[in-house]
This record gives C-alpha cells, sequence and structure tokens, in this order.
C-alpha cells in the first residue's frame, strides 16, 4: 500500500472534496479487503507496530482461534500458534540503545504475557502468584494426609468458598463436579483429590487487559511499558523490559477496559472501566478519587488527551472530562460493538471518535456531531485506526465473520463538524391530517341545531339494545353456548375443538382447559352432530376425569362421514357437569366438506 | 311463443328453432325439454346435439375470471417457488413490507385473519394471502376464518361441481367424454368448439379439455386465438401455470380479448408477481378503455399490496365508467372510513343502500360511520337492523362492532355482554376475545386477561394487538421476560407498532440496568 497507489486510488475513487460535506456519502478510500482472513478478533487483539524497523507497518492480528497472523501490505507473512486464547496484544519499545528501534509486541492471554522479539518468542511474563487462603491451605493438607475424604474436602470448600474467600482453581475445579450420578460424582472427587493433592497448591489469576505507556519521552519510539489489569481487581505496571512488576494497584473491581495518557515517569493518568460499571482513574500510582458512575455496563473505553468516552450497553456513548464531569452523551440507534479514537493529524489536528454498530453501521463522530457514516455487510467486531504499511490514516475493520477490511481516510476528506442550529427538518414536513369535509360541517351543524332530538333518540335506541343484549346474553348463559363460560358454580372453563383431515374421515381435536382457581371432576365431553346420520363417531361422549386449573386436557376422537357427497354438517362439543342441568360450556364445529376416495 | 302454445299450428315448428330461439332467451330449462324430446327420436340428430351441449354448458357456467381461494394442495406443494429472498414491495406474501406514507397503518385500518389488509368488499382471493403458509400443515388446512378449512385443491371443488352438475342429469351423463375420439372431434371446428366448453365447464375435467384444445390447435395451424385461449385455461385449472401464461400470451398476441387479459393476469396472481399482473392490466385497458373488470383487478392488486392510495385512485375511475358498481363503492367507503372520514363514507354506504344492497355488513358499516361521524341518533338503529338480517357467519361481528360502541359510550357493562354474545356465535372470533381481555383487565380479572390474549392469539396469529396487550400486562405484573418475548412477536406482526416499540424499548432499558 505504497503512497503512490493509494493517490492513484484517491484520484480515481474519491469524490471531490466539497462533495465530502454530504453525510451519507463514505469518505474512505477502499484500500483492501479479504473476506477469508480467518481474522476473528476484538480491538484489543488487533495492533499495527514498525516490528522490522523498515518504516513499514505490519498488521498484527490474534485471533479466537489461537493464530496470532502478521500482514506486510497485503500479504500474509507468518502465523504463530499460540498456547492460549489471546486477551490483547499491544507492542511497547524496550529500554534499549540501539538504532532503529525495533519495538516488542506484548500478547496477553491467561496468566502470562508472552513477549515476542523479531516475531521470535522472547520471554514469558507470569503474574505474581496470589496468596492462599489459610483455611485451604489446612483442608488440602488434611486431604492429602488422609485426614479426611473427598466428601468432607468438598463441604469444607463450599463452606470457605461461602463465606466470601476467593479459591485456587483447584478447589474450584472440585467444587464444579456436581453433575452425574451419586456414585460417579463421589468416584471422580475422589480420584481428583488423590491425583491433586500432594501438588503445591498455587493460586494463580488472569489477565483482563493490557496497554502500553511512554516511560519518560513522548516520542514514538521511545521507552515504554506495559501495563495489565487481573481477574484479581489488581492493576500491574510492568518494567520497560516487561520481566518484573514496578508498581501495583489495587482496584474496587475487575478492570475490563484501560486507556492511558501521560508519561509514566512524570506525570500519568490510567482510565480504568470495571465490571462493577464504574470508571476509575488511577493517577501517578494512585487510585483517584474521581469516580465514573454509568448506568449500564460499559462495553468500550477511549482516552484522548481531554475526554474520556464511554460506551456502555444501553447504546449509548458518554463522554466526560478528564476530571469526571460529563461533556456530552451520543445516543446512537444500536447496540455499540466497539469503539476507537481517530486522530488525523494535518494542517490542524482533528480527534473523531469511530464507532461500530451492531446494525452493521459505522460511524464517525467529531465531538456531538456525526461526520461520515458507512455501512458493513456485517456486524464489525474489532476495529483499530493508525497506520499501516506507509500509510497513516489506516482503518483496520474485523467482522464477526472475520473478513478483515482495511480503509484510508482520504486526506482531503471534511472532518469538520457542520453544527446544526434550528429546529430539526423534520418539523416542517406537515402531518397528512385529512381535511374537514363541506359535508362534515353541515352535519356537525345538524347536530348543534337538533341536539336534543339527537341526544333522546339515541338514548331510547341504547335502551332498547341493552335490552337486547341483555336478553341475547342472558339466553347465552341460559344455554351455556359460549366458549367461555363465567365463573359458574365458581369454574371457569374454555374450550377450543378444531378438525383435522380431508374427509370422509376426520379427527375431533377437542382442547379444554380450566382457567380458574378450583378443581372440577368427572366431566363429560358430548359430541352431537346436528344431523345425526350424517357422521359416525368414534366416541360420542367422552369422559375427562379431572381438569385441574391451568392443565389442559386434549382428547381427540375420530369422526367419519356416512355419504361424502352429502356436503357438510356441524358438529356441537358440549362440556357438561353431573350436578348442573346446563352445560358448562359448548363449542360448535363446522365441518369441512369431504374429499372423494377415488 | 308462449301466446302460441295452443295454436295447432306451432306443432309443425321445428323443434330445433325452437330449442335455438330458447337457448337465445337464455330459457335453459325450456331449451333442454326440445332438445331431449329431439334426441329421443334420433340420438344422432348432429343439430340437437349442438344446442343441448351449449345449453348444459351454460347451465353451468361460473365465471371463472374470478380469483378463487387457494387450495391446501396449492399452499403446500408450491412448485412455483420464485426467489427465497424478501421482495418488499413486489410480494404479495409480505404486504406489510411495502412502505407507504399518509395511509392508515395496521393499527388503524385491521387486517384479516391472514395479515392481508382488510377491503372494502369480500371475494375468495381478498381475505387470504396467496401462498403463505405460517403453521406448517396445520396451518395450509386451515381456512381464511379460524375454525374453517381450506379445500383440498382449487380444481377439487371445480371436479365437485362438476360431479354435482352429472348427478343432477336424470339418466346419466349427456356425453361421456373419456368414451369419444377426440381426435375425430378435433377436426370438426364448430363440433369441438362446444364440447371443449362443455368439458371445462360441465365435466370440470380440465385433462380431457386440454387434450382437445391441443389436437385442435394443430389442426388450426397454432394461430386460433379461441383454441390458445381454451388451452392456458385448462392449464390454469390444471396448475400448469407457466404453461397456461405462453397459452394466454399467445392467444393475446393474436386477438386480444378481456377474458384471456384477466385469466393472464390470474396467473400472474398465482405465481405471486403482482408487478407483471399490473402490467397485464395496464395493457388490457388501453385495448379495452372502459372495462371495468380490467380496473377493478388492478385496484385489488395495489388493496393486497397496501398500496391504498393508488388502489382509491383506480376505483375512483371505475365509478366514473360504472357507477353502479358494488365493489368499487364499498371500496371506496372503507378507504374514507378508516382514513378519518366517517361523513364521506357514510355517503357511499348510503349510495350501496339505494341501489338495493341491503344485508348485515351494509347496516353494520352504516351504523358504524354514523358513529364515528357523530350522528348518534341513527346509529343503533343500524345496528338493529344488522343483527336482524345477521345469520351465523357475520352476527359474531356485529355484535363485537356493538361493543367498540359500547366502549366508545363508555358502557362497559354493555360492552362485555355484547364481546361475550360475540365468541358465543363464533367462538373464533379472535377480536371479542382480545376485547374482552382488555376489559377483564380493567376489572382487575388480571389471569383471565392473560388467558383471554392467549386465546385470541391462538386463534389469529397474525394480529398484534393480542400480543401487545400480552406483553404489556405481563409488563405490568413484573414479568419482564415473558413481556419482552410477546413485543418480540408483537413486532413481527407489525414492525412500525409505536406502543410495542415504546414498551420494548423500556424493556431493554430494564434489563440494561445495572
Amino acid at each position: 500500500m505504497r503512497e503512490q497507489q493509494a493517490a492513484q486510488q484517491a484520484a480515481q475513487q474519491a469524490p471531490p472534496p466539497r462533495q465530502v460535506k454530504d453525510k451519507n456519502t463514505p469518505a474512505w478510500l477502499e484500500a483492501w479487503q479479504d473476506p477469508m482472513a480467518g481474522a476473528d478478533a476484538f480491538s484489543s487483539c488487533i495492533c499495527t507496530a514498525d516490528l522490522a524497523g523498515d518504516g513499514e507497518f505490519r498488521l498484527v492480528v490474534a485471533t479466537a482461534m489461537k493464530k496470532m497472523k502478521v500482514w506486510n501490505g497485503t500479504s500474509l507473512t507468518s502465523e504463530h500458534d499460540l498456547l492460549e486464547p489471546p486477551v490483547a496484544v499491544c507492542t511497547f519499545y524496550p529500554a534499549e540503545p540501539k538504532s532503529p528501534k525495533r519495538p516488542s509486541l506484548a500478547i496477553a492471554a491467561g496468566t502470562h504475557v508472552y513477549i515476542y522479539r523479531n516475531l521470535r518468542p522472547y520471554y514469558k511474563f507470569t503474574l505474581p502468584a496470589l496468596t492462599v487462603d489459610e483455611q485451604e491451605i489446612e483442608v488440602w493438607k488434611m486431604v492429602r494426609d488422609g485426614q479426611i475424604g473427598p466428601k468432607e474436602a468438598f463441604d469444607e470448600l463450599a463452606n470457605i468458598r461461602d463465606a466470601g474467600v476467593s479459591l485456587t482453581s483447584r478447589s474450584l475445579d472440585l467444587l464444579a463436579m456436581e453433575d452425574g450420578a451419586a456414585g460417579e460424582v463421589e468416584q471422580l472427587r475422589a480420584a481428583y483429590c488423590a491425583a491433586q493433592a500432594p501438588e503445591q497448591l498455587q493460586h494463580f489469576t488472569s489477565i483482563t487487559c493490557m496497554g502500553s505507556i511512554k516511560k519518560n519521552m513522548d516520542e514514538w519510539d521511545a521507552t515504554s511499558c506495559l501495563f495489565v489489569g487481573t481477574e484479581s481487581a489488581e492493576l500491574y505496571v510492568l518494567n520497560a523490559n516487561g520481566s518484573a512488576v514496578k508498581t501495583t494497584t489495587r482496584l474496587p473491581s475487575v478492570p475490563v477496559f484501560v486507556a492511558s495518557t501521560g508519561l509514566l515517569d512524570v506525570d500519568y493518568r490510567i482510565v480504568v472501566a470495571c465490571r462493577d460499571g464504574r470508571v476509575y482513574t488511577i493517577k501517578n500510582d494512585e487510585l483517584s478519587t474521581v469516580v465514573i458512575e454509568l448506568e449500564t455496563q460499559p462495553c468500550g473505553l477511549v482516552r484522548t488527551a481531554k475526554q474520556i468516552h464511554v460506551a456502555c450497553m444501553n447504546q449509548v456513548i458518554h463522554c466526560y472530562h478528564a476530571k469526571g464531569k460529563k461533556a456530552y452523551s451520543l445516543y446512537l440507534p444500536a447496540e455499540i460493538t466497539c469503539i476507537e479514537s481517530m486522530e488525523v493529524t494535518r494542517t490542524r489536528a482533528v480527534r473523531c471518535l469511530l464507532v461500530a454498530l451492531a446494525n452493521n453501521e459505522l460511524r464517525v463522530y467529531n465531538e456531538k456531531h456525526m461526520v461520515s457514516k458507512f455501512d458493513m455487510m456485517e456486524p464489525v467486531r474489532g476495529l483499530s485506526f493508525g497506520r499501516m504499511g506507509r500509510e497513516d490514516n489506516t482503518l483496520i475493520l474485523c467482522t464477526k465473520g472475520g473478513c478483515l477490511q482495511v480503509k484510508i481516510m482520504p486526506r482531503l476528506a471534511n472532518l469538520e463538524a457542520v453544527s446544526q442550529n434550528g429546529p430539526p427538518p423534520e418539523q416542517d414536513i406537515p402531518l397528512a391530517v385529512p381535511k374537514k369535509t363541506k359535508l362534515y360541517v353541515e352535519q356537525t351543524q345538524r347536530e348543534r341545531e337538533q341536539a336534543v332530538d339527537m341526544h333522546q333518540a339515541f338514548q331510547k335506541d341504547l335502551l332498547k339494545l341493552r335490552l337486547n343484549t341483555a336478553r341475547a346474553y342472558v339466553k347465552v348463559m341460559k344455554d351455556g353456548q359460549s366458549p367461555v363460560n363465567d365463573s359458574f358454580e365458581g369454574v371457569t372453563v374454555r374450550i377450543q375443538a378444531s378438525v383435522q383431515g380431508l374427509g370422509p374421515l376426520f379427527k375431533i381435536r377437542v382442547h379444554v382447559v380450566n382457567t380458574g382457581t378450583k378443581p372440577v371432576y368427572d366431566v363429560p365431553i358430548l359430541l352431537v352432530p346436528s344431523d345425526v346420520d350424517m357422521y359416525d363417531l368414534e366416541e360420542v361422549i367422552m369422559q375427562c376425569p379431572a381438569l385441574l386449573p391451568g392443565l389442559p386436557w386434549i382428547d381427540a376422537v375420530k369422526c367419519r362421514q356416512k355419504d361424502p357427497a352429502a356436503g357438510a354438517g356441524e358438529i356441537r362439543v358440549i362440556v357438561a357437569t353431573k350436578t348442573s342441568p346446563v352445560p358448562l360450556i359448548t363449542a360448535l364445529i363446522k365441518m369441512p366438506l369431504s374429499e372423494f376416495l377415488d | 311463443m308462449a301466446d302460441d302454445e295452443d295454436d295447432p299450428s306451432s306443432r309443425e315448428i321445428s323443434k330445433c328453432w325452437l330449442a335455438m330461439k330458447a337457448l337465445e332467451r337464455h330459457d335453459l330449462d325450456e331449451c333442454l325439454e326440445h332438445c331431449n324430446a329431439a334426441l329421443e327420436k334420433n340420438p344422432y340428430d348432429q343439430q340437437m346435439w349442438y344446442i343441448k351441449t351449449r345449453c348444459l354448458t351454460l347451465k353451468n357456467w361460473i365465471d371463472d375470471t374470478e380469483l378463487e381461494e387457494e387450495g391446501v394442495a396449492e399452499v403446500l406443494m408450491d412448485e412455483h417457488a420464485t426467489a427465497a429472498m424478501p421482495r418488499p414491495g413486489t410480494s404479495l406474501r409480505r404486504p406489510g413490507t411495502r412502505t407507504q406514507t399518509g395511509m392508515p397503518n395496521q393499527g388503524i385500518r385491521p387486517t384479516t385473519s391472514s395479515g392481508r389488509p382488510t377491503t372494502g368488499f369480500l371475494r375468495p382471493g381478498t381475505s387470504t394471502r396467496p401462498m403463505t403458509n405460517k403453521g406448517g400443515v396445520e396451518g395450509a388446512f386451515r381456512g381464511n376464518r379460524p375454525g374453517t378449512t381450506r379445500p383440498v385443491t382449487t380444481s377439487g371443488r371445480l371436479v365437485r361441481l362438476g360431479t354435482a352438475s352429472m348427478l343432477a342429469e336424470p339418466g346419466g351423463p349427456f356425453i361421456n367424454v373419456d368414451k369419444l375420439d377426440l381426435r375425430k372431434y378435433a377436426q370438426r371446428p364448430a363440433l369441438a368448439r362446444v364440447l371443449c366448453d362443455y368439458i371445462l365447464h360441465h365435466d370440470r375435467n380440465p385433462k380431457k379439455a386440454v387434450e382437445l384444445a391441443s389436437l385442435a390447435t394443430v389442426n388450426a395451424g397454432f394461430d386460433d386465438w379461441w383454441w390458445k385461449h381454451r388451452l392456458g385455461k385448462g392449464y390454469y385449472q390444471l396448475g400448469l401455470l407457466r404453461d397456461a401464461e405462453k397459452q394466454f400470451k399467445s392467444s393475446i398476441a393474436d386477438m386480444p380479448t378481456i377474458d384471456a387479459t384477466l385469466q393472464l393476469a390470474n396467473v400472474y396472481i398465482r405465481l405471486d408477481q403482482p408487478a407483471s399482473a399490473i402490467r397485464v392490466y395496464r395493457a388490457g385497458q388501453t385495448q379495452f378503455p372502459g372495462e371495468t373488470s380490467m380496473l377493478l383487478g388492478e385496484a385489488r392488486i395495489h388493496d393486497a399490496l397496501n398500496d391504498m392510495a393508488a388502489g382509491v385512485a383506480l376505483y375512483k375511475n371505475v365509478l366514473q365508467w360504472d357507477a353502479t358498481n358494488v365493489e368499487a363503492i364499498a371500496c371506496m367507503g372503507a378507504h374514507h372510513f378508516y382514513t378519518d372520514q366517517p361523513e364521506i363514507a357514510l355517503r357511499f354506504y348510503r349510495r350501496l343502500l339505494m341501489m338495493g344492497v341491503n344485508n348485515t355488513e351494509l347496516w353494520n358499516n352504516l351504523g358504524l360511520c354514523c358513529f364515528y361521524a357523530s350522528q348518534y341518533d341513527m346509529t343503533l338503529h343500524c345496528f338493529e337492523r344488522a343483527l336482524q338480517l345477521a345469520d351465523d357467519d357475520n352476527m359474531a361481528d356485529v355484535w363485537f362492532n356493538v361493543g367498540q360502541v359500547a366502549i366508545g359510550i363508555g358502557d362497559l357493562n354493555l360492552a362485555e355482554q355484547a364481546f361475550k354474545i360475540a365468541v358465543s356465535v363464533d367462538a373464533n372470533h379472535s377480536e371479542s376475545f382480545n376485547n374482552m381481555g382488555v376489559l377483564d383487565l380493567r376489572a382487575g380479572k388480571v389471569d383471565q386477561a392473560i388467558a383471554n390474549f392467549q386465546t385470541a392469539h391462538e386463534l389469529l396469529e397474525f394480529a398484534h394487538e393480542p400480543l401487545y396487550n400480552a406483553a404489556l400486562t405481563a409488563f405490568k405484573l413484573g414479568q419482564f421476560q415473558r413481556a419482552f418475548e410477546k413485543v418480540e412477536k408483537a413486532l413481527e406482526n407489525f414492525p412500525e407498532h409505536e406502543d410495542s416499540l415504546e414498551l420494548r424499548r423500556q424493556l431493554v432499558q430494564h434489563f440494561n440496568l445495572l
């Protein structure tokens, strides 16, 4: 991806700079796309770095399939197997005088940070082991000495866990053995205890996030240090070689996203979004009192020099000043999959925010204003903006299906925010309210003039209708014709009857459910054809022994039409009780016409 | 003629002439009498045979340019699979996908039980959505209204008609088609034509008709539009739609006819290609200006595609040509009613009344229009009339509307009674169950309300109201998961339903909150 090529593409594809103002025209150049890249990675696992020290920035993607892939330009130069699924990838410049400097590549996975130099494994940093709880050591010691069996050990460990103690993975594995038949579980536990008890009990944690921060100079190849957040709610800052822990900060909750600004030896801040839905700031080795509380869980964090952007799971991005004061919120139409900052340095630097949404959109915000938007084919899983090859403003996108896309921001693209003042344009569109017609006016006139007569006529009719309705209603009640009876003797039953088949053989399905609170016992269900000679029923009375509240009673009866050519009749299904002369409910089935058997 | 009966000289008049005159007068029974008498004397009298065949055909003729209801076989064994991808606005299967502005949506204009927007006029084709099979085999067997069943095949119904017409004849069938040598008949064009019509309309045996027609069309050198048309008809009845399309097209190319145009459009509707059907109608309209059946056909397709504005323009056009077209008047009435102009709808329905239409549906619509146009003194009177005329098929709808009016005037007791009567008349009246649920909810009977919404949903899967009501109830009871499931289903049925969207928004916010 040489600049010349890019420039050529720009000449071919880029719209004239003035047109970029239209928000819907893509301000991006399609540089390269590989749908079969297998780059299934989140933003934290994508980075670009000048790994060979030749000024060509390589793209490194650590995929969920435990592979690290390195691209130089558009060609995949190497692929490395990883031992564990990667959590984060980042580069740092170790302290060394040699020039040109080459960065080290750090991959966080499990409890380790694997450091690569020249794309070769160089050093493995392991997180310091945590102290194991005394009681837990005691339990395992007793198991080893045979003082207690696996059953007792299980109970003891469960008690310790319930008391709120963080257990080692060994104990947690034992506690997890719960499934299976009773005897089998006992055997499994005994075998596990026998195998594990003699070993040294160690308590490791795992890495949740990682980043790097410059040590004492603000240059792109200045010495930098790694920092990692762990599952045990601690943040370790490593030394410049990545071989030992320099400082440790205890956090109130497990960190999930980290971002940093400043210089480690001068003045720095690390912003940490944690699992308790709060964002903490570590200021020069100390946890600051500035805490940002979020309404929902964070799903992305971006820190620029002065601002903190936090993407939340309720489709909102909040922007805060460094001191924790909220500046504004962006409300988005869909869930946010990832966010990334975009700094374009031209005659004047423009800082934007890239937001990928679950509805396949990718938006660019300058402050509160959207300056660019385009649609992807599938949701974006990870994105990274920076230098790739020799092109400065490159956007790297990894989609859900493992497709890798590289786009370039043209140098003439307009990223300035155009603020919209005044009412929204929708306000000028009139609502489609139909006009009141002349007829309507005449009718209202009539209404006004003859109000009394109309009212009296209406009241008279209403009384009549009420009477008729009441009569019809009483008839329905008396006959028990309704498919839903209304608390008849405290029992509410409803029925649904349907007919299946083409004929002349049919099946009548009856579905009765008691929606009341009292059970009904011994319910006969009768099937009565409107014309007795028309259908042969397998059963005329179905006996339902009990209708329990809420439990449907379903039965089917075979029915045969005696003469298939005789048209169609009706069958009435009657649910009765032995105590009442009126049926509980009835349903009418309209039988379909029979098909001829020929 | 009747005056001459006693005159002895009339006996000399040829039976053949008498029969022909009777046929001209469309006095088919008399014609048959003459024919039978003549044929008894001489069974090989070709003249009489011709007249009798014609007569029997006319007797059993039904207008086959109307679209029939689809049968189970058509739904389940749909071989004319076109694109499986959603085709917004160009498929009759998904009328809701068409974007429309300024027209009443699903929330205002109700849909039929199969999810198609209601029109002002009920026809076998309008209430179903073609080729929609939502509920698997059981869904395919279900008819338009819940509780009814579909015919097994469209042609099956025709076969039934054919059987019925044969049984109705004394002394067995007049012509035994299976025994005829069709090759021989195909060479005698005049006889072959009546025979072909007889097979199609009396025997309802499209297979034989196709056989005869294909022989005859060969004899005619493939340039007889009449035979191509009959061939197309036969293929259409057999479900060979692509063959039918070819024949009708060829027939129209030879000689444009109204019948062939309408049939070709029907083929396209069957194939779920409404745009092609509209094209055919438009071409027909230029050939036959003022032919209302084509205008109506096009309007129906626009209606089915949920493009009411285009439909209304066509109905207006129809009324310009034929001011007494019941379908156009009824559809205009329905359109104005649902676009919040009940006073104009009232005018249209009154026009129908003046034209002599007097049925439950009309009185019911008049009542509703009066009510919403504030002409209260006539409202209830209309419903009373409607109830007097109602039978089992439509009484439930009238009671439902009485309930609606009762809710409108705040008499909830009356409303509840009306809905209960509605469901007692028609146990599958989903709308009444839904409204009963709402009333139950007001009365504090929550369990019953939930059960009612559930029943309403089961009876009418395409409706969004019961689902939304159930979701809202669940939400108020604190069952958020259940509410979410229901509201999602409601939105599946009606994606733009604002209340459902709002409820889902609230639920999502609730789920997201820490």
